[in-house]
């Protein structure tokens, strides 16, 4: 679904992502990494809404190479960024529906999507309700209905359980669920979210991609002495501590 | 449908009550002159505009600052849309809410004076709506600009004073915040046009920018195009002047009575007004030589503008009157003027200023406040002690003497000033 070869990315003068090559494919795929490392510049690279400096970013077989090339795979892409706007008088429906607009979900099928979006996320009692009138669980689900309406083939969610509590995060691993057969890349520090919820893992440090598997595979790489309640998270530990990052 | 999103949910909307009490308070807060007559109901909206193009400034600085402080552009980056078409949207329903105001005030300023039933000079004030339309839309701009540097509260202060002194310094010059529309002055449709369109471009440059890019050289680039665009609209500004002085209408509205008065079109609500003067006239208590034809001001034709300088024209015109704000004191002493100049023909009042009984002023005073109905006039002057003496002595005859008295006193009066001329 999406090929990143060789990507890089910035600001300014500093480089934040370090010709960084990946490969989503179907199924939920959590990216872990420090602060700092770079995932959210990663999910907006990923999302087109920063071209890359250099490589090659490949989406549904499309090269993205040009705005024009962007506008057209976006269709496909359902990206939710951290602690995302809104306008506390807009209506939860009209949230939704402005999403779908700009996701180019056609007029006719519009309504539907954001019906079914709502429904997915359990929101379709407050289609209504005004988005600065509802908790901040709900608030994150109209997030999430917000990135999947019109039913994307690319998910990208950058820390969505931020914020939620523990009721709510179990609720969101649901919905992860609920996302069978599209392809979901989850930007997270939550390593039980990981290990419920993910197939695969992308840990970033750095710029740098320095591990890329399944989540098995990255358990495997827990070392009997290394911090952590998990077996995920003393994998995650243990693979920091070997480039010398402390998280 | 997504503008409607737009325009139900931007904070935008909560500024439209507020904007619009402000422009209603302005309009209803002033003398109420300008109601029945277009081109002046047409300038109170303008008036009006300016103070609420403050407030627009100011809610649009505050709105623009906000979406940037919240980064909404972010959510809005994936899209499938072309940007302007996203920003368009944002903008238009932004744009609803800032212009609404001013057309809900002038909605009501065009009914209030509809129903007086004068029908001359509504193209008037549809072109000074169009004035402050502009004042609106540009103060918009101006706030959203402002508010794409600075954060929301800082933004909304600084835009709506450093406008105030924009439209202040920059107002007066081009003619943008017009303060009255006397139908002697003509809007200029070239103008309005030119004005308009420049508007437009900044604006559009303005939403097609917003956004562009996050690299410095995108936003150089850009606020370089905005620049522009606002230069534009600058030079759209002083190229050509939207007011002109109005050559005198072929068909003025004519009141016959003791004496012919002829007006704009555009004031026709103040017939009853000129009879009532005129009623007056015929009850001053002797018998004047009247001048036939009395004009309200600039219809005779005696002036013309060449070059923006006004040239008096030779010839003999009829003399002038000036009722713009409905004062029954001006009418009166520009009537009262007239009468004395066709009784006073001996010598010319430059002669007569030299009298030291000031019998020219005597008779004019006497006159003005007989015509005016007595009391005390409604304006205030700077004239030389003495002449302010002449006049206060003329209103003490005609409020303290019976109108056989009056004749007498004005006869004497009279006499005295041809004595005066012939050099007796």
């Amino acid at each position: 679904m999406l090929v990143a070869d060789r990507i890089s990315q910035g600001y300014g003068r500093e480089t934040v992502l370090k010709s960084l090559s990946l490969h989503l494919r179907p199924g939920v795929t959590a990216l872990l990494g420090p602060n700092g490392a770079g995932k959210t510049t990663l999910l907006r690279t990923l999302a087109t809404v920063q071209p890359p400096r250099t490589g090659k970013l490949t989406i549904a077989g499309k090269a993205v190479d040009s705005e024009l090339a962007a506008r057209a795979v976006r269709r496909q892409i359902g990206y939710l960024p951290q602690s995302f706007p809104y306008e506390s008088g807009m209506r939860v429906c009209d949230f939704i529906t402005y999403g779908a607009w700009l996701r180019g979900v056609p007029a006719g099928g519009r309504a539907v999507a954001v019906a079914d979006a709502l429904s997915y996320v359990d929101l379709s009692s407050e289609a209504r309700t005004k988005m600065g009138k509802i908790s901040g669980g709900m608030r994150q689900r109209a997030g999430i209905a917000w990135a999947v309406v019109g039913r994307p083939g690319l998910v990208l969610l950058d820390e969505p359980t931020v914020g939620l509590d523990p009721q709510q995060r179990l609720a969101f691993r649901d919905l992860l669920k609920g996302l069978a057969g599209a392809t979901v890349l989850l930007s997270t520090h939550l390593t039980d979210d990981v290990d419920a919820a993910c197939q695969r893992v992308l840990v970033l440090n750095e710029g740098e991609l320095i591990f890329s598997g399944g989540t098995d595979e990255l358990k495997a790489l827990a070392a009997p002495a290394a911090v952590g309640h998990s077996s995920i998270e003393k994998a995650y530990m243990t693979l920091l501590s070997s480039t010398g990052e402390t998280p | 449908m997504i503008f409607r999103i737009h325009l139900r949910s931007t904070p935008l909307r909560h500024a439209f009550l507020p904007i619009m009490a402000v422009g209603l308070l302005v309009l209803y807060n002033r003398p109420t002159y300008w109601v029945g007559i277009w081109p002046e109901t047409g300038a109170a909206v303008a008036v009006s505009a300016f103070f609420m193009s403050l407030f627009v400034a100011g809610s649009s600085a505050w709105a623009a600052a906000r979406l940037e402080l919240m980064d909404v552009r972010a959510l809005a980056a994936a899209r499938t849309n072309r940007r302007l078409f996203v920003e368009g949207n944002l903008w238009a329903a932004a744009l609803f809410w800032l212009t609404a105001p001013l057309l809900a005030v002038a909605a009501l300023a065009a009914a209030t004076t509809a129903a007086s039933g004068v029908q001359a000079g509504f193209p008037s004030f549809v072109g000074y709506g169009i004035l402050g339309l502009l004042l609106v839309w540009l103060a918009g701009a101006w706030g959203w600009i402002v508010g794409r540097l600075l954060e929301p509260l800082v933004a909304a202060l600084a835009a709506a004073l450093s406008w105030f002194i924009i439209g202040s310094l920059a107002g007066e010059i081009t003619g943008a915040t017009p303060v009255s529309g006397p139908p002697w002055i003509a809007l200029q449709a070239s103008a309005l046009v030119l004005r308009s369109s420049a508007a437009l471009l900044l604006i559009v440059t303005i939403v097609a920018l917003t956004g562009r890019s996050e690299d410095q050289r995108s936003r150089l680039k850009g606020a370089a195009f905005v620049a522009v665009a606002a230069l534009v609209v600058a030079a759209s500004h002083v190229a050509l002047p939207v007011q002109q002085p109005r050559s005198p209408v072929a068909s003025p509205l004519c009141v016959n009575g003791h004496i012919e008065y002829c007006l704009w079109p555009e004031h026709e609500k103040y017939v009853p007004l000129i009879r009532q003067v005129d009623a007056e006239v015929g009850a001053v208590p002797l018998d004047l030589p009247l001048p036939p034809k009395i004009v309200d001001y600039s219809l005779s034709g005696s002036t013309q503008w060449i070059d923006g300088n006004q040239v008096e024209l030779p010839g003999e015109y009829a003399p002038e009157f000036d009722i713009s704000e409905g004062s029954r004191w001006a009418l009166a002493r520009g009537v009262a003027k007239a009468i004395t100049r066709s009784v006073l023909s001996t010598c010319e009042r430059s002669a007569a200023i030299e009298d030291p009984a000031h019998h020219w002023d005597l008779l004019l005073a006497w006159l003005e406040v007989r015509l005016a109905g007595g009391g005390s006039p409604d304006y205030t002057t700077n004239a030389p002690a003495n002449i302010q003496a002449a006049w206060f002595e003329a209103r003490r005859v005609s409020v303290e003497l019976n109108d056989a008295q009056q004749a007498a006193w004005a006869v004497s009066v009279i006499d005295g000033h041809q004595k005066y001329c012939s050099g007796a």
